[in-house]
């Protein structure tokens, strides 16, 4: 009569196993591509972005070519468009230092009170998941004489620039 | 009957997993975070952080001079060892890389917190500090710049990239409107050097006063010209990258030279004048009182890559 | 023991299942809050504006050091004393660092609280100092330097 309970109980550790194994594999597989490792990258990633803009507006101009006060302040301010940007030194040097990244670069600056924004390297539409660093440089007339840029400042003005860098991976 | 001791024994079973396996349910929340957050955190005081020193009576950014004292390693250049701040994160600096390789290494686990205590008892992580170009480990001063164990493949590990500019070595950079030149021709410039060197000898000029079909012709050090092997020479045109330059060909204005002298040529103890022999370029400072090598020295940088894992 | 085998009601396996029910969901719970506490905490370092904060500082040391160059030459070409011609320069850019930073929803505001600028045009080599109260607020994060101290030299 009790030995149907035998197998059952057998049964009962089977299935026991079973589901513990279910829920190893589960959570093993699941840090693969938990939200935090995505976040990781997005920080990577974002890291990345302001390092380079650091270290080419801190590097003095002997280092790496022109900083990017220089380059900026070298700008024609003409929008960009897709293949066509209008600032080559700074598109030359954000190639060396991200390969295998795609980036746009975005000027804003104040003229009479407002705030303008206008793309200054454009090669494409950024992902959902790109990153954004800014950092701001100053210039003011004789950096941009000494760059031959369009900017328009007098004597006595200073122009603040915030420089956008998006960068994504396709 | 046997249906509940079936399920209370999946229970137990679970309840068993969970409680004596960490590895299902810690590694996937508090372990791993942890492991970022000590990549993060290292990456982050070894490019922004100039690092402290201090004793009793003094205390200062530069570590590097006092080794026995550090409180803190930080590997960012800084000019004013009072600031405690760096106004150039992520520039590195040489002598720092050094000390950095040469430290014991309970001194940098403990000192950049590498580990974690676990019931009281320290235990360090595995860890990785590499400083790569063209994904090879930078050589500086016969160092290899990489610290910590190699990774063991398919390790469960966090890992942080950095973008860093690396001092490598020293060159002389001139302006060339105030290089020297000779009463022979204006368009030699001249510089001192007083031996021995030690390193390669670098000279960088920009600002030309450059004609029409101006070029560099060739260099010679205490007037015997030297062969094109002796030394090399890169170019920079205004916002570019630094090329090889052939002999000869046309420079502008704005175009930055790089020459590169091998030390042999300056091994013995006196004083050696190198000529760059120059067409077309007029140089309007006329010596004797030459322009000298060491009063321009400044630091090369070259861009790199940080790069941390924790295990 | 034979009166709950012969049960054929199934009252108990309709416990069982409940109670196997309430078990799993306790377990997706936990595995849904140990991925949760790791994205709220990897998230914290990407909110917390430390290279905003960053930039404005180290934006302000270096613009403070060259407001002074451009304030001693403008003072030899207009009339204007050093310090004067320092404010102008300063409120442009208090004013223009504003309007930047309120483009992406953060609040900056930068105040010259004093100066000793008396050295600078007299004798070239000593440097003066000027004190600049820096506060930035994102709406989650609040960051007051006051006064961030800073030597300047011409």
């Amino acid at each position: 009569m009790d030995d149907k309970a035998q197998l059952q109980t057998l049964e009962g550790l089977g299935a026991a196993l079973l589901i513990t194994m279910t829920v190893v594999i589960i959570t093993q597989s699941a840090t693969v591509i938990t939200p935090q490792h995505e976040m990781m990258l997005d920080v990577q990633l974002e890291q990345m972005a302001y390092d380079i803009l650091t270290l080419l507006d801190v590097a003095p101009s002997y280092v790496m070519g022109a900083n990017l006060t220089e380059c900026v302040a070298g700008w024609d301010m003409n929008q960009a468009a897709i293949k066509h940007n209008s600032l080559p030194y700074l598109d030359r040097e954000l190639s060396v230092l991200l390969p295998g990244f795609l980036y746009n670069v975005d000027m804003s600056y104040v003229r009479n009170g407002s705030l303008v924004t206008k793309n200054a390297i454009l090669n494409g539409y950024p992902t959902e998941d790109a990153v954004v660093a800014r950092r701001t440089v100053m210039l003011t007339n004789s950096t941009v004489t000494k760059a031959k840029g369009a900017w328009s400042i007098a004597s006595d003005e200073l122009q603040m620039v915030e420089v956008r860098l998006t960068v994504w991976q396709v | 009957m046997d249906f509940l001791l079936g399920v209370s024994l999946v229970l137990i079973a679970i309840g068993f997993t969970v409680q004596f396996v960490p590895g299902i349910f810690i590694s996937g929340s508090a372990g791993e975070e942890k492991l970022g957050y000590a990549a993060y955190r290292t990456s982050c005081i070894l490019t922004e952080d100039p690092g402290w020193w201090s004793n009793s009576t003094s205390s200062g950014t530069d570590w590097e001079k006092h080794t026995e004292n550090v409180q803190r390693i930080g590997l960012a250049a800084d000019d004013d060892i009072n600031s405690r701040l760096t106004e150039t994160p992520n520039m590195l600096s040489k002598e720092k890389l050094i000390k950095f390789k040469q430290l014991a290494e309970t001194e940098v686990v403990r000192k950049l917190g590498l580990f974690d205590s676990v019931k009281g008892t320290q235990m360090n992580y595995g860890y990785n500090i590499s400083f790569l170009r063209n994904d090879q480990p930078l050589v500086i001063d016969n160092y290899i710049m990489v610290r910590g164990k190699p990774l063991h493949p398919d390790q469960n590990m966090a890992k942080i990239t950095r973008v860093v500019l690396l001092e490598t070595g020293n060159f002389s950079v001139f302006d060339g409107r105030s290089l020297t030149t000779d009463y022979v021709n204006s368009s030699h410039a001249n510089i001192n050097f007083a031996g021995p060197a030690i390193e390669n000898l670098t000279i960088q000029i920009t600002n030309f006063n450059a004609g029409s079909d101006a070029m560099l012709i060739n260099a010679s050090i205490n007037g015997s010209t030297l062969s094109s092997s002796d030394y090399t020479i890169l170019r920079r045109q205004l916002y570019g990258n630094f090329s090889s330059y052939a002999s000869s060909s046309p420079l502008l204005d704005n175009d930055s030279l790089r020459i590169d002298f091998n030390k042999n040529l300056f091994s013995s103890n006196k004083s050696y004048q190198i000529r760059l022999n120059f067409h077309n370029v007029t140089f309007t400072q006329q010596g004797p009182l030459f322009s000298s090598y060491e009063d321009n020295v400044e630091k090369i940088y070259e861009h790199a890559l940080l790069v941390v894992e924790v295990w | 023991m034979a009166g709950l085998r012969e049960n054929t009601s199934g009252q108990l396996i309709i416990l069982s299942g409940f109670v196997l029910c309430i078990s799993l969901v306790t377990l997706a719970v936990l595995v849904n809050q140990a991925m949760i506490t790791g994205f709220h905490s990897s998230n914290a370092v990407l909110e917390f504006p430390k290279q905003q904060i960053r930039d404005i500082t180290s934006q302000t040391r270096e613009s403070c050091q060259s407001m002074t160059g451009l304030a001693l030459a403008l003072n030899q070409s207009n009339n204007q004393g050093i310090e004067s011609n320092y404010h102008s320069l300063f409120s442009q850019y208090k004013q223009q660092m504003a309007i930047l930073y309120a483009g992406h929803g953060e609040e900056v505001t930068l105040s010259l609280s004093k100066m000793n600028l008396t050295s600078i045009g007299t004798n070239a080599s000593t440097g003066g100092t000027v004190w600049v109260n820096i506060t930035y607020n994102n709406g989650m994060t609040y960051y007051a330097s006051e006064p961030e101290i800073i030597e300047v030299e011409p």
